[in-house]
């Protein structure tokens, strides 16, 4: 095996602030739990800030270790990594930890485990099928535990557990690919988050932090526009749930393409940079300098193609 | 405080936990994990609808969990059901794990200051930092000494070690979240360890907020920038 070492890196100069900051520069405040922000009684309290009573006159205290953010009158605490917090509408990559009754329990990465109802996927044989007792007894063949897939954020229950729903023909089981986790806070939210990248992979950034890197399959899936209507759910459900990789293998070079894409969102979310399709775009093009694919999981070569990636973003 | 033995922390050194830290104080050293708010595994059902428990595991040098361990584990959990905001994730789950790298002495008070730092690193809420040191008062000359190793511990006619929270309010007292004392001692000799630990907390603080400030701005200036694009 081989085995290489680096050296560390020097960390950049560090101004502390304590005390009661003056709100109104752009610098950046940083504070920890407990320290006060403010004793300015017009800000409203966001996240991450919690009113010190017990101290007179009451002043606003962080309870998070992160930055200051102001948007207007409101004020809250960002930390650098947090739990994700669903919102309605989230495109999330997640993993079945559970099949239960009418529900499968899905691992998305926030506070507790995501329901994905039986009721709100699609079923083999079109979209107005009826949900028949057969399929709450065949459930495993749609998801079973470890299976990978990509669902929205339909609603939050009373107690605030997330509900997920499939019922697109963007969302489905993931094959023929890798998983890769990021800090959530580094995806934005976009447009879109089902990506084809000229190398010819597909990268799906869930907004939980979750992203799943796979070949880019043509035949049937989610990847045919051409075909419409009916029919199209008639063929695409049978694949939909299907737990083979696409009938050709996979060759070498598309396995080692998407090893290089992974390690790639790897690089930038080590270097703490956000990720979107075009830096990764980037990103894959440094990294073709180095033809080893294992190579990229060294500190070094991270720091050189995020630069690089983050170089040619700024100048495009 | 001169009196410390030299510190030094790293956060998030595990890739799997949610936030991590190592805690040195001289060569005492504990490597902590933290991972939460989660909702509990199946078949756990001592969840609390008001609020998350704490799940604290101390894990010694080699075999299992001790008495002794079980004990810190306790004195841990009391200190920290204190600090964090437990009422902001009601029906979950904190867990976390201190694994004793090395015991020179301190090893409480190490495991708290360790656990303080894993917990900012996950993100959890919390009303204050928590720091705690170890003092002893000597038998022969009856000075109090702060931070000693195993070896000087030895000597002591008792040890008290302070948990202490950075949140004092308006009060001139500090606020101790857990004292915890062996041995034979007087009053007086009490007070003088209390005096000592809030001198050396305030040290340890300061030190906790440098190494919490590097770290996040560093993460801060290199996504920062980005988000003007």
């Amino acid at each position: 095996m081989q085995v290489s070492f680096s050296a560390p890196r020097a960390a950049p100069p560090v101004t502390v602030h304590h005390g009661d900051m003056d709100m109104d520069t752009d610098q950046t405040h940083i504070v920890t739990p407990g320290e006060s922000i403010t004793s300015d009684m017009q800000y409203m309290r966001g996240h991450g800030t919690r009113l010190d009573e017990s101290s007179d006159p009451p002043i606003l205290t962080s309870t998070l270790a992160g930055h200051v953010s102001r948007v207007n009158k409101l004020v809250s605490v960002k930390p650098l990594k947090a739990r994700y917090t669903g919102d309605i509408g989230d495109i999330v990559v997640g993993r079945i930890v559970d099949v239960g009754q009418k529900r499968w329990k899905v691992d998305i990465g926030s506070k507790g485990d995501a329901v994905l109802q039986l009721s709100s996927i699609n079923l083999p044989g079109g979209v107005q099928r009826r949900k028949l007792e057969s399929d709450e007894k065949q459930m495993r063949t749609f998801f079973a535990e470890g299976d990978v897939l990509v669902a929205e954020v339909q609603s939050f229950f009373a107690d605030g557990v997330c509900n997920l729903h499939t019922r697109s023909l963007n969302f489905c089981k993931l094959r023929n690919g890798s998983f890769v986790v990021v800090p959530p806070r580094l995806i934005q939210r976009t447009r879109s988050h089902f990506h084809s990248l000229p190398c010819g992979v597909d990268v799906i950034l869930g907004l939980n932090g979750y992203v799943w890197v796979s070949k880019t399959v043509r035949k049937g899936g989610r990847h045919n526009e051409t075909k419409v209507g009916l029919d199209e759910d008639a063929v695409d459900a049978e694949m939909v749930y299907s737990n083979k990789n696409e009938a050709s293998a996979i060759n070498k070079d598309e396995r080692l393409a998407v090893a290089r894409v992974c390690n790639c969102i790897a690089a930038l979310a080590h270097e703490f940079k956000y990720i979107n399709d075009t830096i990764i775009v980037y990103a894959y093009e440094a990294s073709l300098a180095y033809p080893d694919v294992q190579d990229l999981l060294k500190l070094n070569v991270m720091e050189h193609i995020t630069r690089e990636a983050y170089e040619q973003m700024k100048n495009a | 405080m001169d009196n410390l033995r030299p510190l030094s922390t790293t956060q998030g050194v595990l890739y799997g936990a949610d936030g991590s830290a190592r805690f040195h104080m001289g060569s005492t050293s504990v490597l902590v994990s933290v991972n939460g708010p989660q909702s509990q595994g199946l078949g756990m059902r001592d969840e609390q609808e008001d609020r998350a428990i704490l799940d604290i595991s101390h894990i010694p040098i080699s075999g299992t969990a001790g008495v002794a361990d079980k004990h810190m584990e306790e004195c841990i959990r009391t200190t920290f059901e204190s600090a964090i905001l437990l009422g902001y994730h009601p029906r979950t789950m904190i867990q976390v794990i201190a694994q004793t790298i090395k015991d020179d002495g301190g090893l409480l008070a190490a495991s708290i200051n360790a656990t303080t730092m894993a917990l900012m690193d996950a993100g959890i809420p919390m009303t204050a930092i928590v720091a705690a040191v170890t003092c002893m008062v000597e038998k022969e000359t009856g000075a109090i000494l702060v931070d000693q190793t195993a070896e000087s511990l030895e000597r002591a006619k008792s040890i008290h070690t302070f948990a202490i929270s950075s949140a004092r309010g308006n009060s001139p007292d500090p606020n101790v979240l857990l004292l915890h004392s062996l041995g034979l001692f007087t009053e007086s000799e009490l007070s003088h360890c209390q005096e000592a630990a809030v001198g050396a907390t305030d040290a340890i603080f300061a030190f906790m907020r440098k190494a919490v400030s590097k770290k996040i701005e560093k993460g801060h200036q290199q996504d920062g920038d980005m988000q003007e694009d």
